[in-house]
């Protein structure tokens, strides 16, 4: 297979600089240069490298659970529909026709037995496969064209829909590496390992690069001050969250997981379970008292209507916080929209999924806004050219642990979350990666003939 | 138009159910609902015209007050149901109550300093429901903090209800933003 061949369709191209040099410049193993937050070419290439060129999360299967079901995601810039196929499989298909490229589905979210383009009628089956072309004749030899719609190596952990167009990622299980067993902790929670994920995101967008989030995901100890408010309204409420603690003495913990993922888990820090660390909240009164009734407000129950107090972040794109997924999407080098999708548990009692509607409503609505706030203070204090680093060496022989592995074990205070997700970045941003699009049908023979006939007869 | 609120059960889940089927029903009785009563929109408009003054003058206290115990406010993502889906916030009178302490909560980060708003409030239209006064309005809200300038469009249903002297009080509230499943930035300072 010659699939250097730039014209062929399955062809695997490697695009853009070697950063090498560059890279090992910006991100030291103790600072970090500015120009990662802030310069449109870097960010062009992460748009490849980071979201394309590895895995990232792209959505959960129960969102598609039907044949025909599909729901429009994005990984960088492109668009995907990922598909429940008519036998079942799981399919991440380019939004984009293969005739001009327009985009196919402009819903969010349906029920299709196929894909047609509005633009001159073109349909697709489920798979990604051409179904119909209208006038197919105006063209001489049909069966050459790859007309079969672009698709994502796409494979599913235990429901949870990872994409890429690496032409040869690493194994899924490979790249989640330890982060699985935090991973299969979370699914375990849900009475038969069953999570539903709620169609309508809360989507909020902050004026900043997306790495903010990342710089954020494990950096317990701004918890205390860029959520003060947040830990007052708990005081007053008279609960003690969590994030109220004394930074100095928490036990709560971060690790770095291999790939850029990290994990806190704040369960040192609250000996009495999630539960007793939530506010007073819209229902729960009833909805605690209904669960009474049946003697089934118990711990187990309780602590399944919060979230378990792990925060695990899967590199680049996916933040488990509470009882939602966040989903990081980039827009821009300082533009970037954050998606929660609620994640509600179809094996617990009714009055526990109706409270987890409630319970995230809190955090977003009195503790989000100064973690957005935050990222958009740091961009702006970020356009000073001439303060060119910031500093990330915090922890690094001072209370980190380093295991045989390699992986850090921190305290709350403790960057090396930072540092592992932006060795990663460097490990992917340095070299062009190949990737390729995947197609239902590619017959190399077809195309192999093709070549000479195309050239010759100059086919537009 | 009969939506009749005095249906909801005392307790428990059959509450918390009949409260959101409650919230789901004034917004298909309001959508439904054939020309409004030209008095009852009057006197309404002039009720939400000061909700528009106390929020923007952020006299949220005053503004707090004008809701009964049993306030109910709704700000759906879509075309949800309360049981259903993630709204952006439904909140009791409690939590309204700490919706009003943040704005002044000087490590509210995201709200300090503070935003200007100005609300502009569209034609009013106003239906007696047994003792409640259920209106529909649309909404256009500016949004300035520092530099940053937001323009906001809704759609706001309220169920009204009158107090000892007679007073209108605002029992539910909800407010249908299409941007919001666009995207905007945060809205913690929304009420
Ligand atoms: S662009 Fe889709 S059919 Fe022509
Ligand atoms: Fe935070």
């Amino acid at each position: 297979m010659n699939t250097e061949d730039a014209l062929r369709p399955d062809a695997i191209a490697a695009r853009g600089p070697d950063l090498s040099e560059e890279l090992a410049h910006l991100v030291r193993p103790d600072l970090v240069h500015r120009r990662l937050y802030t310069d449109p070419s870097l960010f062009d290439i992460e748009m490849d490298r980071i979201f394309g060129g590895t895995w990232a999360y792209l959505g959960h299967e129960s969102e598609i659970e039907k044949p025909g079901s599909f729901v429009r995601k994005r990984l960088g810039r492109r668009q995907v529909l990922l598909v429940r196929t008519e036998a079942g499989e799981v399919r991440g298909l380019l939004n984009r026709c293969t005739h001009r490229g327009t985009m196919l589905m402009a819903e969010d979210r349906g029920c299709q037995k196929r894909f047609t383009c509005p633009y001159h009628g073109w349909s697709f089956d489920l798979d990604g496969r051409i179904r119909n072309l209208p006038v197919a004749d105006s063209y001489d030899r049909l069966f050459e064209r790859p007309f079969d719609l672009g698709q994502l190596r796409v494979e599913s952990f235990r429901g949870f829909v990872f994409a890429t167009m690496a032409a040869e990622p690493l194994p899924l299980l490979a790249w989640l590496g330890p982060a699985r067993r935090w991973l299969d902790e979370h699914i375990d929670r849900h009475p038969g390992g069953r999570l539903r994920v709620l169609p309508t995101a809360v989507i909020q967008e902050y004026r900043a690069n997306w790495k903010m989030s990342w710089d954020n995901a494990a950096d317990g100890i701004h918890a205390t001050f860029a959520h003060r408010s947040y830990n007052l309204l708990g005081k007053e409420a008279e609960t003690e969250t969590v994030l109220a603690r004394n930074p100095a003495t928490t036990p709560m913990i971060s690790m770095t997981l291999g790939h850029g993922h990290c994990v806190v888990d704040q369960r040192p820090g609250i000996p009495a379970g999630p539960w007793s660390t939530m506010r007073p909240l819209p229902t729960r009164a009833d909805l605690e008292d209904a669960l009474a009734a049946r003697g089934e407000a118990t711990a187990v129950n309780l602590d399944l209507a919060t979230g378990n107090m792990v925060n695990l972040s899967l590199f680049p794109n996916l933040l488990f916080v509470g009882n939602q997924l966040m989903v990081v999407e980039p827009l821009g080098v300082d533009h970037t929209r954050v998606s929660m999708f609620l994640v509600v548990a179809d094996g617990a009692p009714e009055e526990i999924n109706l409270l987890r509607l409630r319970v995230d409503e809190d955090f977003v609505s009195f503790g989000t806004p100064d973690d957005l706030e935050m990222f958009e203070r740091v961009q702006e204090g970020l356009k000073v050219v001439e303060e060119e680093w910031v500093d990330i060496s915090r922890g690094d022989h001072a209370g980190d642990v380093v295991g045989e592995d390699g992986l850090v074990t921190g305290g709350i205070s403790s960057e090396a979350p930072i540092r592992a997700y932006l060795e990663e970045w460097k490990r992917l941003m340095s070299k062009p990666i190949p990737t390729t699009v995947r197609r239902s049908r590619i017959e190399a023979a077809k195309f192999a003939g093709a070549r000479p006939a195309r050239a010759a007869g100059g086919v537009a | 138009m009969n939506v009749a609120l005095a249906a909801t059960p005392p307790t428990g889940l059959a509450r918390v159910r009949g409260l959101y089927q409650g919230l789901v029903d004034d917004r298909a009785a309001v959508i439904a609902a054939g020309a409004a009563d030209a008095a009852l929109s009057t006197s309404a408009a002039t009720f939400l015209a000061a909700e528009c003054r106390w929020l923007d003058g952020r006299s949220f206290d005053r503004w707090l007050s004008a809701w009964t115990d049993d306030g109910l406010y709704w700000v759906p993502l879509a075309h949800g149901h309360p049981a259903e889906d993630q709204a952006l916030f439904l909140d009791d009178r409690r939590r309204l109550g700490e919706r009003v302490w943040r704005m002044s909560d000087a490590s509210a980060w995201a709200l300090t300093p503070g935003a200007d708003t100005v609300r502009l409030l569209g034609t009013v239209e106003a239906w007696p429901d047994g003792d409640d006064v259920l209106t529909s309005s649309a909404l256009h809200i500016t949004y300035c903090r520092g530099r940053r300038v937001l323009a906001l469009a809704a759609r706001q249903i309220h169920r009204l209800t009158r107090d000892e002297p007679g007073a209108l009080r605002i029992r539910r509230k909800i407010l249908l933003i299409p941007e919001l499943t666009a995207g905007l930035p945060q809205l913690g300072w929304l009420l």
